[in-house]
């Protein structure tokens, strides 16, 4: 007599269908790239019809356009740029690896190096990336403390 | 979704020479041309200039003061229109199942497509500085 296979719940697999993102899931690094990937193209895709009715604006009404950059040196307009930056270098570095597979299919063994590796050059790039959009912030503290110890003697 | 990688999940490329086959050439194409032009616009825009700075006028008279940043940006909404529009495509193609209902969102999409490129190229082709140049 044939024993029933034992029922086996994959989590991750339910919170994927029931997200809507994946029809045939099949786990681990792939399925995670393929997930990013679809998010982040579509938030750079909204980005980019944002932007190019905004730099419209910049020939059409100047000063909708000059309030609308106001917001976009601001904190929040900041963080918003930083995670664009993010969602366009994922996508950038995953479809690198897409293509590098599709070039050089004996790279399918090692599909699992080219993603953690994209992480590694995503975080590396990405930090240094963000502390830069945010100089404006930390900017005036290094020249409050340089000055500080320029007043003082010390440098 | 059948026709996705099970390994790596990219896009396996359609058999013969048909317009699938056309457009999973031309999104890789224009992958590799956003690579070089998205991140060099970010990089432009974010890193060796601020937002704080970039008002209309800054555009007209110094990010725009010569053809070659005109003609590069243009290129870059060429390009980011037909690739993105290729991928939303695909994303439409993969949740929308109906005939009427894809074609009237695809239609949407290609509609919003050329209205974006002829915003971009309008003002890329037009843009003075106020007093004149």
């Amino acid at each position: 007599m044939r024993r029933a296979p034992p029922i086996v719940v994959h989590w991750h697999g339910v919170l994927m269908r029931y997200l809507g993102l994946m029809r045939s899931y099949r786990g681990r690094e792939g399925s995670w790239a393929w997930m990013f990937h679809r998010i982040s193209g579509i938030a750079v895709w909204a980005f980019v019809v944002l932007h190019i009715i905004d730099i419209y604006l910049a020939g059409g009404d100047p000063h909708a356009y000059d309030d609308l950059l106001r917001f976009y040196a601001s904190p929040v307009g900041r963080v918003m740029e930083i995670l664009l930056g993010a969602a366009l270098l994922y996508h950038a570095l995953n479809g690198m690896r897409i293509l590098i597979i599709d070039l050089w299919p004996a790279m399918t063994v090692h599909h699992r190096k080219l993603w953690w590796g994209s992480w590694i050059i995503f975080f590396c790039l990405g930090i240094p990336g963000a502390i830069i959009i945010l100089r404006p912030y930390w900017k005036d503290a290094i020249d409050g403390v340089t000055g500080m110890l320029r007043i003082t003697g010390v440098m | 979704m059948a026709d996705i990688s099970p390994v790596t999940r990219g896009r396996v490329k359609p058999q013969g020479s048909g317009r699938e086959t056309t457009i999973w050439y031309l999104v890789r194409i224009s992958g590799v041309a956003l690579f070089v032009l998205a991140l060099s616009h970010y990089i432009i825009q974010h890193f060796i200039f601020d937002p704080s700075q970039q008002t209309s006028e800054w555009i007209a008279t110094h990010r725009w003061n010569q053809l070659i940043w005109r003609a590069s940006d243009w290129a870059l909404l060429m390009v980011v229109l037909l690739h993105s529009a290729l991928g939303v495509r695909t994303v439409v193609r993969d949740y929308v199942h109906g005939p009427r209902a894809r074609i009237i969102t695809l239609s949407a999409l290609y509609l919003l497509t050329a209205l974006l490129f002829v915003l971009g190229t309008i003002v890329v082709a037009t843009l003075q500085p106020r007093g004149g140049i």
